[in-house]
């Protein structure tokens, strides 16, 4: 057995064989008659133009998996091999030194390449892999060789210097085991890729082609098995038996966990003494429903609709909002999905938006606030929901709600949009209005508006940040920031009261509800619904099937007098059951 | 011509993702956009250009100027000097 060293990239242990891929070689290309240059040049159009079309179609899997940041890398690759500055590079070199396109491309991106290792900053640096992969492709397509989609026979850890992230995207996932690679950088494409997919990875194993290559090395052969533990960085050749079970141990552990999680998903979250909470998932895109579902997920408490209006030039159309709508709530029916509407302002940009400059984004023309100048937008993003209704439980809660006046808006918009869909003769189906409670004055003046509404929701995050003036990104401000401080323990206080009386119902989906000492917190204070990240759900459902609901109110009722958030946590965290069932 | 001063943010300085951004933010818009970092060599880039973007070497808190220059360039300052200013893919503030 020898032991390696690396740099954790992503976390997991696995052991089993290993498949060395190296980088299908880029064709060297030659030189070519003066009079074949206009044609060569117009033959790396070609080749860049497909290559670009190629990663553009990795970029739409990637994202169809589920990884839209990650999808975003080779939507950066295709505009890198569109960039005519590329392109004029090696048209010159064609020109000059009578190159062909192959070889012009290529020294073409080794010139951007050596120009981004050379800026000594070790992020962009690893960025220049991306342009070499880039270059390698164009020269790939020029000379008709196909893209080394390194089929793996089995189930393999996949061992090179480096991985083009494209070739990392393409790999088969349900044989690839992990990933140990001698180069790269935990901030390398490859490796953030790793991490999205789950796949066990280390990086920068000094040694480690020789030490796989050499026979010297496992008596006379080349290791059979490689064993890599993500975490830490360790990479084992041929390990011995004492580490083949130490490795079968853990990654039965990680597998344990995953499937208790799995089947405790089933289980409802009761306490002791029989009172039961409903757990539901926050989402970002449409493509996170399935996991949430699998982790028992009872609905969708905050469906943030932002991906849909982001990184484009004019807003999504109805029909597109109704199709992604209409997805989750299928995919959750009868389950109710709530639907945030827009929640962006000045910190956020979209170009055809007009925000313009404000001091203080947070405190100004955000979310809802932006309908009474931009109306269309929201009644347009209503209509669709009215619509996505029709197919099972919808809900719509506006974000950045003061006081009634913001409601009245609300429901103005709710109103028209309707309308417009009824005029139509569209058929419509019906939605519970509601609003996000964190702005402390909407918790202040609830009952001024409460009655016009079907429920409201403790947006716990902003609420914090409103309620301490602390900024929620300000690493100097971290001791205002416990979610369980006082302060916005009454208020939540105030607000389950205030429903009580209104007949409101009340829900939490900030990250507050996603801890389980302040989950428990929540549940003691009288909340019965509990919105969180999908990964928080396990924890969340354990911690409150361990407790009894009379000792949470008791411990809630005394936490209100307590003067920090200190003194709420050591009452609340020694309830959390610690131990992970087997 | 007009131009603005302003601050990049992107906690990641100037990256492959960002530039895309960058790039994206001037589809539609005829004016020529020129960035330059004032904080670096100075030398001018032009904001259509991946490859110039990403290689400009511009970092989380480098001063950019940002230049526009055309029937659009009010637009053209906008898009880019706003996009930058709120810190592009991964701001300063994450909300």
């Amino acid at each position: 057995m020898k032991h390696l060293h690396g740099v954790s990239a992503a976390p997991g242990v696995v052991r089993g064989a290993w498949v060395r891929i190296d980088p299908s070689p880029a064709p060297a290309g030659g030189t070519i008659d003066p009079e074949a240059i206009g044609a060569e040049i117009a033959r790396l159009a070609a080749a860049s133009t497909a290559a670009a079309a190629d990663l553009g179609t990795i970029a739409g899997r990637v994202r169809e998996d589920g990884h839209p940041d990650e999808a975003a890398i080779f939507d950066a690759q295709a505009a890198i091999a569109r960039d005519p500055a590329l392109a004029t590079m090696a048209s010159e070199r064609i020109e000059q030194s009578h190159e062909d396109a192959i070889r012009a491309v290529r020294a073409a991106a080794e010139a951007f390449a050596a120009q981004l290792r050379s800026l000594d900053d070790e992020l962009l640096a690893a960025r220049a892999a991306d342009v070499v992969d880039v270059g390698g492709r164009i020269a790939r397509r020029l000379a008709g060789r196909p893209e080394s989609t390194a089929g793996l026979d089995r189930p393999s850890i996949v061992v090179a210097d480096d991985l083009a992230p494209s070739v990392t995207a393409t790999l088969p996932r349900d044989r690839l085991l992990g990933i140990a690679l001698e180069g790269s950088s935990p901030t390398a494409h490859a490796a953030i890729l790793a991490r999205a997919y789950g796949i066990p990875a280390v990086v920068g194993v000094a040694d480690l082609l020789t030490a796989l290559g050499d026979p010297s090395n496992g008596g006379g052969s080349a290791p059979s098995e490689l064993a890599i533990d993500g975490a830490s960085g360790d990479v084992y050749l041929d390990p011995d038996s004492a580490t083949r079970d130490r490795f079968d141990a853990g990654a039965d552990a990680g597998r344990r966990r995953h499937e208790s999680d799995v089947i405790e998903a089933a289980l409802p979250a009761v306490t002791l003494d029989g009172t039961e909470v409903a757990l539901l998932a926050n989402i970002g895109t449409p493509d996170e429903s399935e996991a949430a579902i699998a982790l028992g997920a009872e609905g969708v408490g905050l469906f943030r609709t932002e991906f849909l209006f982001l990184e484009r030039t004019g807003p999504p159309s109805e029909n597109e909002q109704v199709a992604a709508y209409d997805r989750v709530v299928r995919a959750f029916a009868p389950h109710p999905v709530t639907i945030r509407l827009l929640d962006v302002g000045g910190d956020k940009p979209i170009p055809y938006l007009p925000i313009g400059e404000e001091a203080n984004p947070f405190l100004g023309v955000r979310a809802l606030r932006l309908a009474y100048g931009q109306p269309d937008l929201f009644v347009t993003q209503l209509r669709a929901c009215y619509r996505a209704a029709a197919a099972g439980h919808l809900k719509v809660m506006a974000p950045m709600v003061a006081d009634a006046g913001d409601v009245d808006l609300l429901l103005a918009l709710a109103e028209h949009a309707r309308g417009d869909l009824a005029a139509a003769g569209q058929p419509v189906g019906t939605i519970a209005l509601g609003v996000m409670l964190e702005i402390p004055a909407a918790i202040l003046v609830a009952d001024s508006y409460a009655p016009r509404l079907a429920f409201a929701s403790l947006g716990t995050n902003d609420l914090m940040q409103y309620t301490m003036a602390v900024d929620r990104g300000n690493a100097r401000l971290d001791r205002y920031r416990d979610a369980l401080h006082p302060a916005l323990l009454r208020l939540v206080k105030q607000a389950v009261d205030v429903s009580a009386r209104g007949g409101l119902e009340l829900s939490v989906c900030g990250e507050m509800a996603g801890d389980p000492a302040a989950a428990l917190a929540l549940v003691g204070l009288g909340l019965r619904e509990l919105s969180m990240a999908s990964s928080s759900l396990p924890a969340v459902r354990r911690a409150i099937r361990g407790v009894r609901l009379s000792t949470l109110a008791a411990e809630a009722s005394a936490a209100l007098d307590d003067p920090s958030a200190r003194s709420i946590r050591a009452r609340f965290e020694p309830l959390v059951a610690v131990d992970v069932p087997a | 011509m007009t131009s603005r001063d302003v601050v990049f943010h992107d906690r990641y300085g100037l990256h492959p993702r960002a530039a895309r951004r960058i790039q994206a933010s001037l589809d539609g818009i005829a004016a020529r956009v020129s960035l330059e970092n004032l904080d670096g060599d100075g030398s001018s880039i032009d904001a259509r250009g991946m490859l110039a973007l990403i290689s400009s070497g511009v970092r989380t808190g480098d001063r950019v100027r940002v230049t526009a220059d055309g029937s659009d360039e009010e637009a053209a300052l906008a898009a880019v000097a706003d996009l930058i200013d709120s810190g592009v893919c991964h701001p300063d503030v994450p909300r």
